[in-house]
């Protein structure tokens, strides 16, 4: 290669770098989210905000079709008591949903969060802990059979490192909760698609490779996983997008479905005063949804199970409360208004 | 600048192939990438590596150049510098370049008698175009030398 080409080369190429980007300016009536694709774009709600307040409502009628409860369906509000159910707001979620045509997915089952305390302090053998999740799982989607499409039957079970995480399930039942977990969710529902869920599958290799092997061999033998929930919890500068792909590429090519379950895109990953987001990183935000959903357009439908944002508008997202920090993650402004993210979606897909 | 872009792509593609005089391949199958290079025994030598096993839209490209820092029978030690981007990517107003790529590596000849039989191995570290995150690839590869 002469050393012209060799100068000549990257010169062009920098040239052609400079993108601005700028998205141009929308609003809600731009279009329908949902319509853009072929698969089901979701949103984790708050029914109380779904209910009352109409600029959260009009979101969510108008742009997804697939609803997650984001607190409502986990252990410590199904399942309060040794005994005892609570439906009431699930149940309404549920009716809202079919009221609405939109498909409801159940979060989540069985996870070391959100747990009522009678679970953490139940004190039994390990026949009485298999009772205990068998009755869990069987009682909860037996309720939702035909209500709820798809369930996160187990999240989180892996630590960052790749081992299982020591959990209450784990510590009483071993590894073998998860099997388990399946096998009961799916005898309480046979059609319903049950789903693995956890974060950094895309950030993190060797908890990656963890998960996979795992699920992999519990589905040779026979264990009914139909799915993987890659979370999607990331920020506008890692993972890399093109990690982010070759992840989900993994999946499906090892038979599970894709469900990008709870896509969130920080900009303050280490807490920096921020009072707004600046047009750079709202811009770069855009980018990393638009490739993200340019990516998942071309999985193979069979494995399409969809992408579910974690949340409505910036004032919604569960970073701002857990971590304390600004940050403005999601496709919705605290007025609700549409920013570029949504904007360029609307204007590319 | 979309036209541009396609344009460019299919120039660069086009000048790449009568560029390179004599050609080496590899593959490195925990990337997912195939190169193609000049002569990997010059002094200064041009490597492309290529995305596979994804979407044509996600098939990111990666020129660089590479410099042999010492070379001998048996193994060839290198330094290079490359960029990562992507051509489809300005139809969608995203950023052509995708980040940054710094190579280290070496090419192990193992077969005294198929000199063009390679081991390769890299340390890579990578930056995003924005300069606020990055990776450290290792990679593992098999190439040849024709």
């Amino acid at each position: 290669m002469s050393l012209k080409k060799l100068i000549l080369l990257p010169a062009s190429l920098l040239a052609l770098a400079c993108s601005k980007g700028n998205v141009e300016p929308c609003d809600l009536s731009s279009g329908r989210l949902y319509q853009k694709v072929n698969f089901p774009v979701g949103v984790a709600v708050e029914p109380e905000a779904l209910y009352n307040l109409p600029p959260y409502s009009n979101i969510v009628q108008g742009q997804y079709n697939s609803i997650t409860a984001e607190t409502i369906m986990k252990p410590e509000h199904l399942h309060p008591f040794e005994g005892v159910y609570f439906w009431g707001e699930a149940d309404s979620l549920a009716r809202y949903c079919e009221a609405n045509n939109k498909r409801l997915h159940g979060h989540t089952l069985i996870w070391h969060q959100q747990l009522p305390q009678w679970i953490i302090n139940f004190e039994g053998d390990r026949a009485a802990w298999d009772a205990l999740l068998k009755d869990h799982v069987q009682t909860i989607v037996t309720h939702f059979r035909g209500q709820v499409s798809g369930w996160d039957v187990v999240n989180e079970a892996f630590n960052d490192d790749g081992t299982m995480r020591s959990t209450v399930w784990h510590e009483h039942l071993g590894s073998s909760y998860i099997e388990k977990a399946f096998r009961y969710a799916r005898e309480a529902d046979p059609d319903a698609k049950l789903f693995y869920n956890d974060y950094s599958l895309a950030l993190n290799p060797k908890k990656r490779r963890a998960v996979m092997t795992l699920l992999t061999d519990l589905r040779a033998k026979g264990v009914p996983i139909d799915g993987i929930g890659m979370q999607g919890h990331i920020f506008i500068g890692f993972p890399e997008v093109s990690e982010f792909v070759n992840t989900m590429n993994e999946i499906w090519r090892s038979g599970f479905s894709v469900h990008v379950s709870e896509l969130d895109v920080s900009m303050n990953p280490f807490g920096r005063e921020m009072p707004q987001a600046s047009e750079t990183d709202l811009n770069r935000q855009a980018n990393v949804i638009l490739q993200i959903f340019q990516a998942y357009r071309q999985v193979p439908s069979q494995f399409q199970y969809g992408i579910t944002f974690w949340g409505v508008g910036d004032a919604d997202s569960w970073i701002r409360s857990y971590f304390a920090r600004d940050d403005y993650p999601l496709m919705f402004d605290d007025q609700y208004r549409a920013k570029p993210a949504y904007c360029k979606l609307l204007e590319h897909l | 600048m979309k036209h541009k872009a396609v344009l460019f792509a299919v120039s660069f593609l086009l000048a790449s192939h009568f560029t390179f005089a004599q050609v080496a391949v590899a593959y490195y199958p925990f990337q997912s990438e195939i190169s193609i290079s000049t002569d990997t025994e010059n002094t200064v030598w041009g490597d492309l590596r290529i995305q596979a096993n994804t979407f044509f839209a996600h098939m990111n490209l990666e020129p660089s150049v590479m410099v042999n820092v010492s070379r001998q029978t048996h193994v060839n030690y290198y330094l290079g510098a490359g960029v990562n981007l992507n051509f489809f990517n300005p139809l969608s107003d995203l950023p052509l370049i995708n980040g940054y790529a710094f190579d280290v590596g070496a090419r192990i000849k193992p077969f005294t008698s198929y000199p063009g039989v390679q081991l390769i191995f890299e340390i890579a570290p990578y930056v995003n175009y924005a300069f606020d995150s990055g990776l450290l690839n290792a990679r593992l590869g098999i190439g040849y030398q024709f």
